[in-house]
């Protein structure tokens, strides 16, 4: 499992307070806190980080060049949250990356020590950033071809035009309100439509533009994965001009050494070939619920934690500041809990039941869901505790809502006084 | 001590109708149903299948102020042949919600001592206030650990379903 360990960058000052400031990136990892608190700079920096070994695992990057790791934090616009005193290190499957300010910014590249077998099974991963102004793109026609756009966003836009070309303007269903969507590629315009209406994206409402660029971008690249996985013929396989011009040389190179074996050759090809070939989906999204109706919130999680679970090197990564998506998150741990009972007392019957409050496939066991809180006045992080795996009612976003309650009853009170 | 839940004395009469009521006088007398005064209802009871309920009342008769003196009690118990509901009656501002559920709680304990719960398909505990409905937050990993130690489905609220 791959683990994160940040001190002092940004807002985050002493950073996550157990296991020696190493925070599990779990299949499913949550982080909540005030505006302000870091959410977002950690969930960059995980991006960056899985990005970067990646980059690594497929000689994109150098080791030793401690540029890359700059530009990567650069490219997410976040390397002004440096300190003097920046701690930053990364533990993936394969590779470990650290950069320590103090040491005359020392950064360090190794292999994830652990037994060659383990490092042998890193999954090459599809990584997306879904950026919190996301509805940006909807909203202002041709942002698509807007020049200096922010990079995240920029490359966000670029998988989101690829995810309405790859539609070949048939419809898809949306998770929510019964609406479907269609992109006119001549036009380059999304419409939605449902029952008696078809508008323009553009001018519906700020939810569904929020939720359709999320939905869109995870759905369209965890088939591609899935699709691909199924593809032997290297040339199928989506690549840039670059990479597969780069492939192909490293394919011929192993073809040309007259000092192998056919049967070595074909090992050294097939390790190739796997390093350009992206076999599961990181998917790392800014507030899920950005202004969407608690249902419909309910709708995209679960389509997200069904994605999450369509390949087990999956990992879905969330900030948040709503607590019903806590509360709908617990419905898929309780579920996938009471799955299991179900089946092994053979009581079928009662699965229908289950799976009209939680669908089968968005279960998630609790033992792989960690949430994170996020303190922005000191600059640390908590691990929310759980019970059998349930997050626990005590959680930042909760106790707002009690503390709102007490403060109304204090008005009571007042008022009794009177 | 031994307590009886299903003391007699203590049980009102099965009712099957739709809709009535739990009052609490509040004047150290017991807890009793009503059904033609609602001003005077703490909860309400939906009962659209008419199912045989008989209401008995615990503190006040079947814990009387001089049993178990220290513990809490609830106010009263609702049963069927499938259903035992564990009903505590409020009827005050502030921080009820916690001393109701551990006067549930309490009451449940107590039952479990002294009955075979294990006898109900369906086990509940409502904390019930007229005046001040709970104020929601999400109560996942209350209800979670009050099911996994009881057996109980903890409820906050003051309509009483049966289903």
């Amino acid at each position: 499992m791959s683990r994160i360990r940040i001190k002092n960058f940004g807002p985050i000052k002493e950073g996550y307070l157990e296991n020696d400031g190493w925070m599990d990136i779990k299949k499913v990892t949550m982080f909540i806190g005030n505006q302000g608190s870091g959410k977002s700079t950690v969930a960059k920096l995980i991006s960056t980080f899985m990005w970067m070994e990646k980059a690594l695992n497929r000689g994109d990057l150098k080791i030793g060049n401690a540029n890359d790791i700059l530009n990567r934090i650069y490219w997410h616009n976040i390397d002004d949250y440096f300190h003097k005193n920046t701690e930053i290190e990364y533990k993936g499957d394969k590779w470990s990356l650290s950069y320590l300010a103090e040491n005359d910014k020392q950064y360090d590249v190794s292999q994830t020590t652990g037994s060659l077998i383990e490092i042998e099974q890193y999954v090459v991963p599809k990584i997306v950033y879904i950026p919190a102004e996301r509805n940006f793109l909807i909203t202002i026609k041709e942002a698509f071809d807007l020049s200096g756009l922010p990079l995240p966003l920029a490359d966000f836009s670029t998988e989101l035009r690829k995810a309405q070309n790859n539609l070949n303007g048939s419809k898809i269903s949306l998770p929510i309100n019964d609406v479907n969507y269609e992109f006119n590629k001549q036009e380059g315009t999304s419409y939605i439509s449902g029952k008696g209406y078809r508008l323009n994206l553009s001018k519906a409402s700020s939810g569904i533009q929020s939720l359709v660029p999320m939905y869109l971008i995870s759905r369209y690249l965890v088939l591609k994965i899935e699709k691909e996985q199924k593809e032997v013929i290297p040339e199928f396989i989506d690549l840039s001009s670059n990479n597969r011009v780069r492939r192909d040389e490293e394919v011929a190179a192993v073809w040309a050494d007259s000092n192998k074996t056919d049967a070595i050759k074909k090992i050294d090809i097939d390790r190739i070939l796997a390093k350009y070939h992206n076999k599961c989906f990181i998917n790392i999204v800014e507030e899920p619920e950005q202004n969407l109706f608690p249902t419909s919130q309910k709708a995209i999680l679960y389509s997200l934690l069904e994605f999450n679970n369509m390949m087990p090197g999956n990992k879905l990564i969330m900030t948040t500041h709503s607590p019903y998506l806590i509360n709908y998150l617990s419905l898929a741990i309780q579920g996938n809990d009471l799955f299991k009972k179900i089946k092994a007392l053979d009581r079928d019957e009662l699965k229908e039941r289950l799976f009209k409050i939680v669908p089968a496939a968005s279960c998630i066991s609790g033992s792989d869901v960690a949430i994170y809180e996020m303190d922005e006045t000191n600059g640390t992080i908590k691990k929310l505790p759980a019970f059998e795996g349930i997050p626990s009612d005590k959680n930042y976003l909760n106790q707002s809502i009690r503390e709102g309650n007490i403060l109304f009853d204090s008005l009571l009170e007042i008022e009794e006084d009177l | 001590m031994s307590i009886n839940f299903l003391n007699r004395n203590c049980q009102e009469t099965p009712s099957h109708r739709d809709i009535f009521g739990l009052c609490d006088a509040q004047d150290g007398s017991r807890a009793y149903t009503n059904t033609d005064n609602p001003a005077t209802w703490i909860a309400t009871v939906k009962n659209n299948r008419n199912i045989a309920l008989i209401f008995t009342a615990v503190d006040k008769c079947v814990l009387q102020d001089h049993d178990e003196i220290g513990r809490g009690r609830c106010d009263g118990l609702l049963t069927s042949e499938e259903h035992i509901y564990f009903v505590e009656l409020k009827n005050e501002k502030g921080s009820w919600v916690t001393k109701a559920i551990d006067q549930l709680e309490s009451t449940i304990k107590f039952f479990i001592e002294n009955h075979s719960i294990e006898d109900f398909r369906h086990k509940k505990a409502f904390a019930c206030n007229k005046r001040h409905n709970k104020f929601q937050e999400i109560d996942n990993e209350l209800n979670l650990r009050f099911f996994r130690t009881y057996k109980v489905r903890l409820d906050v609220q003051a309509e009483i379903i049966f289903i």
